[in-house]
């Protein structure tokens, strides 16, 4: 049961941040698309989303840590 | 195949271990680390303070000047140009970004993890504590807090959370959430961080365990990754803390949209 948590826990915050980061990448490619001459503010903005959506998903993972480690 | 599955898997430690004791207080090894993080981050900015006033132009000093000036120009925009606030936040903020980037890179070097001492790791990044995350998050939001307090006026400050429930519900609902947010900011400030840099601790440990005989190929590329996650991650909360401010900074009309799209996600 312990187990099946630890990998559950990870696997939906992943999972959800794995589509959040497409959505992302994709909104910023289109930018790109459209504007190329903004491509350095939109890459910069590009990185700062992408960090707020990692962290979600690496929160995820300290909790699935705290449920396998910790009793 | 076989050594890796007798092998006992990577331990991993959610809290940072005491080492030693100074009378009541504990010495923990993310402190040791801390320690050396201070003492490099004051010797680096006190040399490139000397040379720059000294006008000694090389690429350590020029490199400093960049960022800096990099990460003074972002306060800027966020204080939309008003330089006089931009120059009273610009302390507390910078150093904060600089003091995050190299605590997190010294906790990549390769000397981290294996030094032993009683069988405890010697060193631990210092942002894979929560208490040292934890504690610039309370800097952040304190910080935040006394900025409202000199644009709003300590009365105006409370209305801003308290809002008379019979006179208007709605606004009353709305100071409620606002005061909900502020302490999910602050939670989020330090889980972010902390999350980050242990979740990278563990990613190396366990990729390490899983290449075993190939990690000196792998791991190095592993690292640089870690590096860039340390950078972004400070740049990522100097952000936040300038965002933070820069809010409560100039007076909005009452319960006005906050323009800034970056702090509604925060």
């Amino acid at each position: 049961m312990q187990s099946l948590a630890f990998g559950l826990t990870y696997a939906i915050a992943g999972g959800l941040a794995a589509v959040g980061l497409g959505l992302v990448g994709a909104a910023a490619v289109s930018a790109v698309g459209r504007n190329p001459d903004a491509e350095n503010t939109i890459r910069n903005l590009m990185i700062l989303a992408m960090a707020f959506v990692d962290a979600l998903a690496i929160i995820g993972l300290v909790v699935a840590l705290i449920i396998k480690f910790l009793p | 195949m076989l050594f890796l599955a007798e092998t006992k898997g990577p331990q991993v430690s959610l809290v940072a271990e005491p080492i030693f004791h100074i009378g009541p207080l504990t010495i923990t090894n993310s402190n040791l680390l801390g320690f050396v993080g201070s003492l490099l981050f004051m010797y680096i900015f006190y040399k490139a303070a000397k040379m720059i006033k000294a006008g000694k132009y090389n690429r350590f000093s020029v490199a400093i000047l960049w960022l800096y000036e990099f990460a003074y120009k972002t306060i800027v925009e966020a204080m939309s140009g008003d330089t006089v606030k931009a120059k009273r936040l610009a302390p507390l903020a910078i150093t904060l970004f600089f003091f995050v980037m190299i605590n997190n890179w010294l906790g990549v070097l390769p000397f981290v993890g294996p030094i032993t001492y009683h069988g405890l790791p010697l060193f631990r990044g210092l942002a894979a504590d929560l208490n040292f995350t934890a504690a610039l998050a309370v800097i952040t939001m304190v910080t935040a807090q006394y900025w409202a307090v000199q644009t709003y006026g300590f009365r105006g400050n409370i209305g801003r959370y308290i809002v008379n429930p019979f006179k208007s519900p709605m606004h009353a609902f709305e100071g409620f959430l606002e005061l909900l947010s502020e302490f999910s900011r602050l939670l989020a400030l330090a889980m972010r961080l902390f999350g980050n840099v242990f979740g990278g601790e563990v990613l190396l440990l366990v990729m390490g365990y899983l290449t075993s005989y190939a990690s000196p190929v792998i791991l190095p590329v592993f690292m640089l990754f870690e590096l860039f996650i340390g950078a972004i991650q400070a740049y990522v909360f100097f952000m936040l803390t300038v965002v933070f401010v820069a809010l409560v900074a100039k007076k909005q009309d009452a319960h006005g949209e906050h323009e800034t799209a970056v702090a509604a996600t925060a």
